[in-house]
């Protein structure tokens, strides 16, 4: 190892150390009981610093930086997936947006992940954080909530990987106003040969491609089927509506 | 369980090293795409010139369908390491993810100034050539790629596409065979399959067995002969398969030949001979057989076809 990656281990081993023994925030100005809360049950800290922070310095009024921590609580005590709160929260300070459209949000947010994991019947502690992440993420870009309710009751008993991938296939086709019934009959053909393999999530790609070039919904959904029934592939399926597809994760590529 | 803490540790050293070039391919490999912008992404704030942290961070976003996120770090990394012909070529795949086929098209062509030989520019130059309709210089492309590349089977079936663009109806039907002869299973076989036939070459032919469409190649038999060529028998090996894993598929066994029913019942007895012979597990009764003293008549592609010889298989309705 040269002398550079010497010292920038060594640098980093030291923070380590520093940073293992470093006090809690020392000065507490949100409701202390509510801090306390966050932090049992495992927030963010740097979450919960940024908002004491902020009204530390005046940026924050203390009842605002309640109502921005409240639901990240909740959430938590929910044993909701925290990331998605703890980003928005983060989003919203960094584009200085007004405290209580952030907490609306967050509030909203909260609600849509408490209806997907009600969606999901399984004990909190059970639900697939990943599953809540499309549900939620899906709800708060506008798929609407029969749209989940219609896949969950019809592919629920369908093996995890694959009920992911169609789940979250079903979202991103849903946002661009794709016809649930398009995509219900996609999702038939591909449960049924088994080839929904993860690629497939991202089918929203050809499907904007496809209509860029001008062909209908319907005739992207039967080269879908088609594609899938035979165990093909996302880029068969650009093949078959006749034009070419690219790989984003570089496995397929030769160099 | 100690493997993967040496793992990681030995990934914390080599990170903390600042060595992104060695941990890049790691998190890519293992699909482990948010754990990279992580660690990756660290490595960046620490030393905001290392063109390959960003570049490995770029990537893990567009593996996570971020292009746009993703373009942000490669185009930083081109900045730092303008020289680096992969940097500039993942720009291009985020600018076509970001369906932006104009910068697409630039940072491949930017991308074989510096490597004349990256086979996946040129593949993806050429790609955007046939989705643009420009069939003569998606042949140019694709054959480069070829020559570097003899069985990149994209390359391969674009290949004949860009010849059927540009009308040259000989060398198209010889590059889907080309194709077939490398990649004879799943979903482009079957469209390359499709596109021979309509030339009204049945060399390979698509057939729907039970609830799956498979391409095979067609049955043909010695010359003068009614014995199987190697090639059927390969096929057939294939319909075996399928019959033994599916016990309740029945196919027909259906033979053609003009003007000699005799020589078509012969043939068909002989597909299914083959068939039945070292596989005790088929029952003969789930293989019925037909034979005619005409050609067989084909209707595809609103076009109609005869062919005076062959072997057709039909799923049994049960």
């Amino acid at each position: 190892m040269n002398k550079r990656c010497s010292r920038i281990l060594f640098a980093t081993l030291a923070a380590c150390v520093i940073l293992g023994a470093y006090p809690v925030w020392a000065g507490d100005n949100v409701s202390a009981d509510l801090v306390e809360r966050a932090r049992t049950c495992g927030v963010f800290s740097g979450t919960i610093d940024q908002v004491n922070s902020s009204v530390l310095d005046g940026s924050l009024e203390e009842a605002e930086g309640e109502k921005l921590l409240s639901p990240l609580v909740a959430a938590c005590e929910n044993k909701l997936p925290l990331a998605p709160f703890e980003d928005k929260l983060a989003e919203g300070l960094a584009k200085h947006i007004p405290p209580l459209l952030i907490a609306r949000a967050l509030n909203k947010k909260l609600d849509e992940y408490k209806f997907a994991k009600g969606l999901l019947g399984a004990p909190a502690k059970d639900a697939d954080p990943q599953l809540l992440i499309v549900l939620g993420e899906g709800l708060s870009k506008g798929v609407p909530r029969q749209d989940f309710e219609g896949y969950v009751s019809s592919y629920g008993d369908q093996a995890s990987e694959p009920f992911l991938v169609g789940m979250e296939m079903a979202s991103l086709l849903s946002q661009a106003g794709f016809d649930y019934k398009l995509t219900s009959s996609i999702l038939d053909a591909g449960f049924a040969a088994n080839s929904l393999s993860p690629q497939w999530r991202y089918f929203i790609r050809i499907v904007l491609v496809a209509r860029q070039r001008g062909l209908s919904d319907d005739f992207i959904a039967e080269a879908a089927k088609g594609v899938l029934g035979d165990g093909g592939s996302l880029g068969d399926a650009s093949t078959r509506l006749g034009f070419t597809s690219r790989d984003l994760t570089g496995r397929d590529i030769s160099n | 369980m100690k493997n993967v803490i040496i793992l990681v540790l030995a990934l914390a050293v080599l990170v903390s090293a600042g060595c992104a070039k060695v941990v890049g391919p790691y998190y890519l490999e293992q699909e482990k795409y948010e754990q990279g912008i992580e660690v990756l992404g660290d490595q960046l704030k620490e030393n905001p010139d290392d063109a390959s942290s960003a570049y490995y961070v770029g990537r893990y976003y567009l593996a996570l369908n971020k292009p746009k996120d993703g373009l942000s770090y490669l185009e930083k990394a081109v900045k730092l390491d303008p020289e680096n012909a992969d940097y500039v070529f993942w720009t291009g795949v985020a600018h076509w993810a970001m369906l932006d086929f104009e910068q697409e098209r630039a940072a491949y062509l930017k991308t074989l100034t510096l490597d004349p030989d990256h086979i996946s520019a040129n593949l993806y130059l050429g790609h955007g050539y046939i989705d643009q309709g420009e069939w003569a210089k998606a042949l140019v492309q694709y054959d480069k790629v070829v020559k570097l590349d003899e069985y990149n089977p994209e390359a391969l079936y674009n290949r004949a596409l860009a010849l059927n663009g540009l009308g040259k109806t000989t060398e198209e039907i010889a590059g889907w065979k080309k194709f077939l002869e490398y990649y004879p299973d799943g979903s482009l076989a079957m469209q390359a399959t499709e596109q021979l036939n309509l030339h009204g070459d049945f060399a390979y032919r698509n057939f729907i067995l039970g609830q799956r469409n498979v391409t095979l190649k067609s049955m043909t038999f010695k010359p003068g002969t009614n014995v199987l060529d190697a090639d059927s028998r390969t096929s057939l090996h294939v319909i075996n398969a399928m019959l033994e894993t599916n016990k309740k598929l029945a196919l027909h066994i259906v033979a053609y030949n003009k003007g000699n029913t005799a020589q078509a019942k012969i043939r068909a007895k002989s597909v299914r001979d083959y068939m039945l012979s070292g596989n005790p597990g088929i029952d003969s009764k789930r293989l019925p057989l037909s034979w005619f003293g005409t050609a067989e008549q084909i209707e595809m592609g609103g076009k109609s076809f005869t062919i005076d010889n062959s072997v057709q298989f039909i799923t049994v309705v049960q």
